[in-house]
């Protein structure tokens, strides 16, 4: 026998779903890569903040007009006043060079020929447990020297993960209208496909078709071209890796993107791609038994 | 007397008029009841309103006035739900065949199969069986676009009856074929009459309805004109 034909419609027909998998593609590209990017951005984030926990730096200005020796002294003194402060549990004064190192990003290589007066840093492992008083501290070691602060790391992590948090739901907010704009195209499409094929299903419901039947073909048709957008999305991010790698090739630096294991990759390529063919089926399906429902 | 005899009766009719939009009444008084089982065919003139009759029987239109009953029920309280399941206990032969065009015979045969869950694969089987009766075996897998007015006509008779419906309309089922092959299919009608379908055939052509015994339902007018027979089971009084 020859094969049946694949739908009582005749969606090959109808232009108003031409567009359609392309924006499923489009969707789900912009939801693998935002998925990807919150995870690798997570990760970053909690490392540093894991880095960041229990951690505060001191800061020590000395004076240009000090000598050598009273800067040592001086330095000695603080030390000593730290290593007997409660809640300190390490106390790391940073040699010239670490310093140097720490600054280059601002302020390049050649710090040292600069003649910049450099602070002392030294940093502190605070104990978990014990309470660790930073305002008395600093107070107390002003009276050695006037120009000493002492920064809690977790003050940073604060904030950091407050900034997060708002990039977050900003990022959330934009998927979620992308997402929004995809349902809403497919609503429209639909909607024009039950007004193309009219007449078709017209005849369908006269030999006793349910809505439900109608809304079958609909949705099968939906799962194929939501499919074909799965593709192409696949081909998109096929793309964007390819320039990535070649990118990062030439420029030497290394994608953040690796903290992410293989495992989660691969999920977040399969799911996102499955949570949207999935929404958009149900979109067509409830658009044509909503419509067939509401009409006489 | 037992229950048995008492007539149950797939449609009723009391004091039912239609009218399309704001235009006069095309239908007024009809006053009738179909007995389960029986055969009645439809004559009248053009424009007479036979087409328009049927559309009340197979839930195409809500009359304008009075009460119908289908099956026991008001088309008025069954729900877009509900109206599938009507469907699907009628065949009709429309008189303008509404066939599905980019389908071919057999998949527009088997659709009220395919429709009510029956197995793609099964109602094209039945479908090709029932085409292969009306005369198309050679052309199950033509598109309707591609045949002659009867043998569309009877494409759309084979998909009238492919499911031996409680109720089959045809309208003007033999108008486009030739006296001999309208013979065949009147025969296929009374067979399936005699199965149990109540059947209600519309037509113009008086070699139809004096070629078998059955009761006529004359309109004319928009009315149910005295059929003068018994078996009618008209009851007249608009
Ligand atoms: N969709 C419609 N809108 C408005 N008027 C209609 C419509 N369909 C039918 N009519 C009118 O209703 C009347 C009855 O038409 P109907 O089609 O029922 O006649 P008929 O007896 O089937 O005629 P024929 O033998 O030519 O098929 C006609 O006067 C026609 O103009
Ligand atoms: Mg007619």
């Amino acid at each position: 026998m020859v094969k049946p034909a694949p739908y009582d419609l005749p969606f090959d027909t109808d232009s108003s779903a031409r567009f359609i998998p392309w924006i499923i593609a489009l969707t789900t590209f912009i939801g693998s890569i935002f998925m990807l990017g919150m995870l690798t951005f997570s990760s970053l984030i909690g490392k540093w903040s894991m880095d960041l926990t229990g951690q505060a730096t001191l800061q020590m200005h000395i004076e240009p007009g000090l000598s050598p020796e009273q800067a040592h002294a001086m330095k000695a003194q603080v030390l000593t006043y730290l290593k007997r402060t409660p809640g300190i549990k390490a106390v790391q004064p940073l040699d010239t060079m670490t310093t140097y190192r720490l600054l280059e990003p601002w302020l390049g290589k050649n710090i040292e020929h600069l003649n910049l007066p450099i602070p002392f840093l030294v940093a502190l492992t605070l104990q978990e447990k014990e309470h660790f008083d930073v305002t008395f501290t600093s107070n107390e070691l002003a009276k050695i020297s006037p120009g000493i602060r002492i920064t809690e790391h977790e003050h940073i992590n604060q904030s950091i993960l407050r900034a997060a948090n708002g990039l977050r739901m900003v990022g959330h907010f934009i998927l979620t209208l992308i997402t929004l704009a995809c349902i809403g195209a497919l609503i429209f499409s639909t909607y024009t496909g039950l007004i193309v094929h009219h007449d078709i299903i017209r005849i369908l419901m006269l030999v006793g078709a349910r809505p439900g039947y109608v809304a079958n073909q609909f949705q099968r048709h939906t799962f194929k071209l939501a499919l074909k957008g799965t593709l192409y999305n696949y081909v998109l991010l096929g793309l964007v890796a390819a320039l990535m790698f070649w990118f990062v090739g030439k420029l030497e630096f290394t994608l953040p993107i690796h903290d992410l294991s293989i495992s989660t990759l691969g999920l977040v390529l399969m799911v996102v791609p499955l949570v949207i063919i999935t929404v958009m089926t149900i979109t067509a399906r409830m658009t044509v038994s909503y419509v067939l429902a509401h009409q006489s | 007397m037992s229950a048995a005899h008492k007539p149950i009766y797939i449609a009723r009719f009391q004091n039912v008029g239609l009218r399309y939009e704001t235009g006069p009444e095309v239908l007024s008084n009809i006053n009738l009841h179909l007995e389960k089982g029986s055969f009645h065919f439809l004559t009248g003139s053009s424009g007479a309103g036979k087409s328009s009759f049927l559309k009340l029987l197979y839930l195409g239109l809500l009359p304008t006035r009075g009460i119908v009953h289908l099956f026991g029920r008001d088309p008025m309280s069954i729900t877009p739900q509900e109206r599938p399941y009507f469907r699907q206990k009628i065949g009709v032969v429309f008189q303008d065949f509404n066939l599905i065009e980019h389908l071919t015979a057999l998949d527009n045969v088997a659709l009220p199969l395919k429709v009510s869950g029956t197995s793609p694969i099964k109602a094209r089987k039945h479908a090709a069986e029932i085409l292969d009766w009306v005369g198309l075996a050679e052309f199950i897998y033509a598109l309707p676009a591609t045949l002659s007015g009867g043998q569309r006509q009877r494409v759309c008779i084979a998909r009238a009856v492919i499911t031996q419906p409680d109720l089959l309309l045809a309208d003007e089922p033999t108008g486009n074929v030739d006296d001999q092959l309208a013979m065949k299919l009147l025969y296929l009608f009374e067979e399936l009459n005699k199965m149990g379908t109540t059947v209600v055939l519309a037509t113009h052509n008086r070699y139809v309805s004096a070629e078998f015994d059955h009761p006529i339902l004359h309109l004319e007018k928009g009315r149910i004109i005295l059929p003068g027979n018994e078996k009618a089971k008209v009851i007249q009084n608009g």
